[in-house]
């Protein structure tokens, strides 16, 4: 309806300046993505453009509610930026624009937006993206855990697969234990010689882990290499079509693997809670 | 829901999550000042839940009612069933008598974490007739009463004066209102009103409960604007508004001073001013 479409166009603009101040000069293509009737955009452009401005610190309020579940992720972001408008640049980048539009988790966003900074080179720090991987795995998670599942054999609701460097894990841990201590003593930021974000190397060795929501929780199980191939190929299947068990052996023959009872193996991974099997999962068996 | 089969709570105090702890605790304030506050009214969101205090005045069995502040009325499918449930069984545990809320956002996009970001509904009759079903999933699935809030901002989009708002929000409903007069005095503020306009056609049958609190004039850049900041002297334009509806809503219960985070010395003639202006049905 109507009336949301002008609400997101308001969002947008009381957490982007840019934005207000584009709509101000082209109307119609600032306004094309939300679809509004003429007289709702003539409101929003009647607007006082000081009162969109009155509360200075709207933008950081919703940060600091999403960062949280991206800590790592945004320490080691904001260590190499070294600039807090990286920051809030968030609300001008289209991640955040379509996830209003779209009614997605702003959190998904900030993760969204992390990438694109790693895939323009607008960041290169080699800890990124192993812990912005695991950070939004366990953001999904706790979002999917209580999704019905599709038809078929597929991967749990509530779990993700994460392939990453060897050392991230320690790297966030190591970027929640700076947080921490710049915690003790905000006033820290206003000192030249405050500690440093200090990472582990990179390591050339993979890290494959299974995020699991369980109970409230998100649990990261480090898991042999054949099994963590043998889910991903099962749920890259599964997302590809119905997968039931007959296609099992063909599934995971495509990633090299080779099971003489596949029906045990099945059996198994939907008795310890990795496989969910949907309302025609048994068809075909 | 009939308006008129609510109990009256008379006069209560606001409180959300760990406000009692450097703020207003509603049961000390209680016995040091007999026949001051009636009731709590306790805000919060379910990833927080009740706090100590307000387990502590549950227990002691007085009255309550259960603000929240983690449900967009103005969108009919963000009153999903797990936050029906879980809201019933919280408001249950706190004795609520009835829920209620600012009619507006309290988040964009899916319901998340902390986001509390208020704003309020484009004032429309769409959007008013949407809260109206809105309004009724949530008491149709809890069995409470929901009474929608008018909220503050310094913005506010649509071709409806917000009190025809909440009177069609009401008329399709059948059920009760919230009004916060320090809310009631910004809109007014902002749209360049006196501050009792439109309330000559305004239900004020519907009216159930009325929230007074302080706010600051503030000047940015110019554009001068209210602070809901609810510090602990209101406007001369919300004791205006408050004293002018208590005297003229037939179905008044409840009366919330929005205090909590004051010493509670700079409150207390504040109270005794709102009971001084209140039927003996409220």
């Amino acid at each position: 309806m109507s009336h949301h479409a002008l609400q997101r166009a308001l969002v947008v603009a009381l957490h982007d300046p840019g934005f207000a101040d584009a709509m101000r000069a082209d109307p119609a293509a600032a306004l094309a993505p939300f679809g509004l009737e003429p007289a709702e955009a003539a409101q929003l452009l009647a607007v006082d453009p000081r009162a969109l401005a009155i509360d200075r610190l709207r933008g950081r309020r919703v940060l600091k509610a999403i960062a949280e579940e991206l800590k790592g992720s945004l320490a080691i972001a904001l260590a190499e930026a070294r600039r807090l408008g990286f920051a809030d640049d968030f609300f001008a980048s289209p991640c955040f624009r379509a996830a209003v539009i779209e009614d997605r988790h702003l959190v998904l966003a900030l993760a969204d937006y992390l990438a694109a900074a790693l895939a323009s080179g607008e960041l290169a720090s080699p800890s990124l993206a192993g812990v912005l991987a695991i950070e939004r795995a366990q953001a999904e998670v706790r979002r999917d855990a209580d999704r019905d599942p599709p038809p078929g054999l597929s991967l749990a609701p509530g779990i993700r697969l994460v392939t990453c460097d060897a050392a991230s894990l320690a790297a966030l841990q190591a970027a929640e234990r700076h947080l921490f201590e710049l915690s003790l003593l905000p006033h820290i930021a206003l000192c030249d010689d405050r500690p440093a974000l200090e990472l582990p190397a990179v390591e050339a060795r993979s890290l494959h882990l299974v995020v699991r929501a369980r109970g409230g929780e998100v649990a990261l199980d480090e898991v042999p290499e054949p099994f963590f191939r043998s889910l991903g190929a099962l749920a890259g299947a599964a997302a590809r079509a119905p997968l039931h068990r007959a296609g099992v052996a063909d599934a995971l023959a495509l990633v090299g693997l080779r099971v003489a009872d596949t029906d045990r193996l099945v059996g198994d991974l939907v008795a310890d809670g990795y496989l969910v099997e949907g309302p025609t999962g048994a068809v075909g068996a | 829901m009939d308006v008129t089969s609510l109990p009256r709570l008379g006069i209560g105090i606001s409180a959300e999550f760990d406000s009692a702890r450097r703020g207003i605790d509603a049961l000390t304030l209680r016995g040091a000042a007999p026949g001051l506050i009636d009731f709590l009214e306790y805000g919060c969101d379910l990833a927080r839940g009740l706090d100590d205090h307000a387990r502590r005045w549950a227990a002691a069995g007085h009255p309550a009612t259960y603000h929240f502040l983690d449900l967009n009325l103005t969108e009919r499918d963000d009153a999903d069933p797990a936050w029906l449930e879980a809201t019933g069984a919280l408001a249950r545990e706190l004795g609520a008598a009835w829920l209620c809320g600012d009619g507006g956002l309290w988040h964009f996009g899916p319901r998340d974490r902390g986001h509390e970001t208020l704003l309020p509904p484009i004032l429309t009759r769409d959007s008013a007739l949407e809260m109206a079903d809105a309004i009724q999933r949530v008491e149709q699935a809890t069995g409470l009463a929901c009474l929608p809030e008018n909220p503050p901002a310094p913005i506010y989009l649509g071709d409806l004066h917000i009190l025809d708002y909440f009177a069609l929000v009401a008329g399709a409903t059948g059920g009760g209102l919230l009004v916060d007069c320090a809310h009631l005095a910004i809109f007014q503020r902002m749209a360049g009103h006196p501050p009792l306009t439109a309330l000559d056609g305004f239900p004020l049958d519907r009216v159930v409960e009325l929230h007074v609190a302080g706010g600051s004039e503030r000047d940015h850049a110019g554009f001068a604007w209210i602070d809901d900041d609810h510090q602990p002297e209101p406007l001369a334009d919300t004791w205006l508004l408050f004293e002018h509806i208590a005297a003229r809503a037939p179905n008044l219960k409840a009366v919330v001073y929005e205090c909590e985070r004051n010493p509670p010395a700079t409150v207390i003639d504040n109270f005794r001013r709102i009971r001084a202006a209140c039927p003996a049905s409220a």
